[in-house]
């Protein structure tokens, strides 16, 4: 079926049948998931289960498999995704960008020499007037009133915690209609990790949705509505988070109870 | 009231002044050795800006000597063969070029990276081999000699190009001029932060929806027009152009010049290194041993990287002259980021 031709959608974002191979060894097998418009989903797992590799796939890093010429070293994937009734298949990372997927990468990465405020602005590169890119300056400082002090500083001189908030701040910033967020608590305290966690629960409820990838398997249940738990590749479990938080498998292997 | 501080204006005064002290050079001498010196380094001054611009993106041109041929040969060849007068040639050794680069760069910055360098290099060398082997256009190894432009006569005033080598002098301000006013403001605005940002981290980039491929191209071509402007420049006031003008060693040295001046700055320090550097060249050349200028230009480009890292270059010599000698500020170095 050619890409412009609209399916219905239920669903916001739909990912059939998907497999990640980084050359020959299969990440990720056969999973299938679905987002729902203004949804908070979180995909759990341990490491290695496939849950980076799957935002990779939807974000387009990882790209889709073209008959038989693939990258040995990128990876690639099989399967379907629809993101809003279309298929995401073979269009460039920046393009899904520009669709409204942002994916916030793993390990805050940011440009070390740019000021915070540049570092925003890079992230506001689908918006095309500079008063609109203002607002959503405005809009992103309102969420992250610490970054406001900050914004002259460059983006290493902040500490670990304040180069998180600006990594999701960069990604709030193309105004996106689904945000991937990719362990944004990995190497955060406790504190700073309570204090992320509010944030992005406020950004769920303003309404963009949100799939959260994370490790900290309590935190993710807390904060999203909707739970994937992945192992070996494959989704093992799926349900409403108050349902997992209470079941035993996942209280056992995740929550540590 | 805006509070002025005399530490950033100071040194940019004394920078101004000495600028302005280039610019009016022909009053104080119209000797045409010192000129066609400072006229060389202008042109190879916008072939360094150019570099850099390219650099800006993360992409390593290792062919723009080719661009400077072949707007040079552009030019030369509409002259001489066809008839046209000068000025309509100069502004075509600026279009074939960048046209030029537009192909090639869409269809070679898809690769990047070092395949990028590899075929630009190769492109320097196919560019020459044309120029030699397509004797009936080119005239060959022999090269094609080429004419200055006619006289502009404005009001009783003749500005002749053949009688002195300060009209092209003065051609070579405006063009350096126009190219560092030009990419000055590029690296200001938007576009030159994205061109920063997808040679940062061009997977980052692309997360935020930044087309790589559409600014590796721009960059590119912007480069190739000013590039064949500088080349179109070179033969006319050298008034001969031949393939072993600008080749692989030709490329080599527009990046040293760059390197030396100072990538971080898409102007400025590729002014100052090409002026330095051609200079330092043109002394080297009366020492009649053969490649000592390759071995000494050589040997700079390993003093600067020991002593001027991170791609600061000469041009953060004159900031630190200023902060350390004249002000004796002290040292501040921010902490290296944990990861």
């Amino acid at each position: 079926m050619p890409t412009w031709v609209r399916r219905s959608y239920k669903r916001m974002l739909e990912l059939i049948n998907i497999w990640v191979y980084y050359d020959k060894i299969a990440a990720v097998r056969d999973l299938s998931l679905s987002v729902d418009k203004g949804d908070f989903v979180t995909i759990l797992g341990a490491n290695g289960a496939g849950k980076s590799s799957t935002l990779n796939a939807i974000s387009g890093i990882v790209k889709a498999k073209k008959g038989k010429r693939h990258s040995k070293t990128e990876g690639h994937f099989k399967g379907e995704i629809y993101f809003k009734g279309e298929k995401l298949n073979g269009l460039t990372a920046a393009k899904i960008a520009s669709r409204g997927i942002i994916q916030v990468p793993e390990g805050r990465k940011l440009f070390p020499l740019l000021t915070v405020r540049e570092n925003l602005q890079v992230g506001a590169y689908l918006q095309k007037d500079k008063i609109q890119m203002q607002r959503s300056l405005e809009k992103a400082l309102v969420v992250f009133p610490d970054l406001k002090d900050r914004l002259r500083a460059k983006a290493r001189e902040l500490s670990g915690g304040q180069q998180q908030m600006v990594a999701i701040a960069r990604g709030l910033m193309a105004q996106p209609e689904m945000l991937l967020l990719d362990e944004p608590s990995l190497g955060l305290s406790p504190v700073l990790r309570q204090h992320l966690a509010e944030r992005i629960k406020e950004i769920s409820q303003e309404g963009t949705t949100v799939v959260l990838v994370e490790q900290n398997a309590r935190l993710g249940l807390m904060l999203a509505s909707y739970g994937y738990v992945v192992e070996n590749g494959k989704v093992a479990l799926e349900g409403k988070t108050s349902d997992l938080l209470n079941n035993e498998d996942v209280k056992r292997a995740y929550l540590g109870v | 009231m805006r509070y002025i501080d005399y530490k950033t204006v100071l040194p940019r005064t004394v920078a101004g002044v000495l600028v302005f002290l280039i610019v009016i050079l022909p009053v104080f001498t119209t000797n045409v050795i010192t000129l066609s010196v400072f006229i060389s380094s202008g042109i190879w001054a916008i072939a360094a800006m150019g570099f850099t611009l390219i650099l800006r993106t993360g992409q390593f041109s290792l062919g723009q000597a080719a661009f400077m041929a072949i707007g040079g040969y552009t030019s030369a060849i509409f002259t001489v063969n066809i008839g046209w007068s000068f000025w309509p040639s100069f502004l075509l050794a600026g279009i074939v070029p960048g046209i030029i680069a537009l192909i090639i760069g869409s269809i070679v910055l898809r690769v990047g990276g070092t395949y990028f360098s590899i075929i630009t290099l190769a492109l320097s060398e196919v560019v020459r081999i044309i120029a030699q082997q397509w004797e009936s256009v080119t005239r060959g190894t022999r090269g094609l000699i080429t004419s200055p432009p006619n006289p502009i006569v404005i009001n009783g005033f003749e500005i002749n190009f053949y009688a002195s080598t300060v009209p092209y002098f003065y051609l070579m301000v405006l063009l350096v001029a126009i190219t560092a006013v030009v990419f000055w403001q590029i690296g200001r605005s938007r576009i030159g932060g994205t061109f920063y940002s997808i040679a940062a981290n061009p997977i980052l980039a692309e997360h935020q929806g930044i087309p790589l491929m559409k600014y590796r191209v721009i960059a590119f071509t912007v480069a190739g027009v000013f590039t064949g402007f500088a080349g179109s420049l070179y033969a006319h006031s050298l008034t001969v152009i031949t393939p072993y003008m600008l080749g692989l060693w030709q490329s080599i040295q527009i990046m040293i010049m760059s390197i030396v001046g100072g990538i971080g700055s898409l102007a400025g320090g590729p002014i100052i290194g090409s002026i330095v550097l051609y200079t330092f060249g043109i002394y080297l050349s009366r020492v009649e041993i053969y490649g000592i200028q390759q071995l000494l230009f050589g040997g700079v480009v390993v003093l600067v990287l020991l002593f001027l890292p991170k791609g600061t270059g000469l041009i953060d010599l004159w900031d630190r002259f200023w902060r350390k000698v004249i002000w004796r500020e002290e040292e501040y170095e921010p902490d290296t980021p944990d990861d």
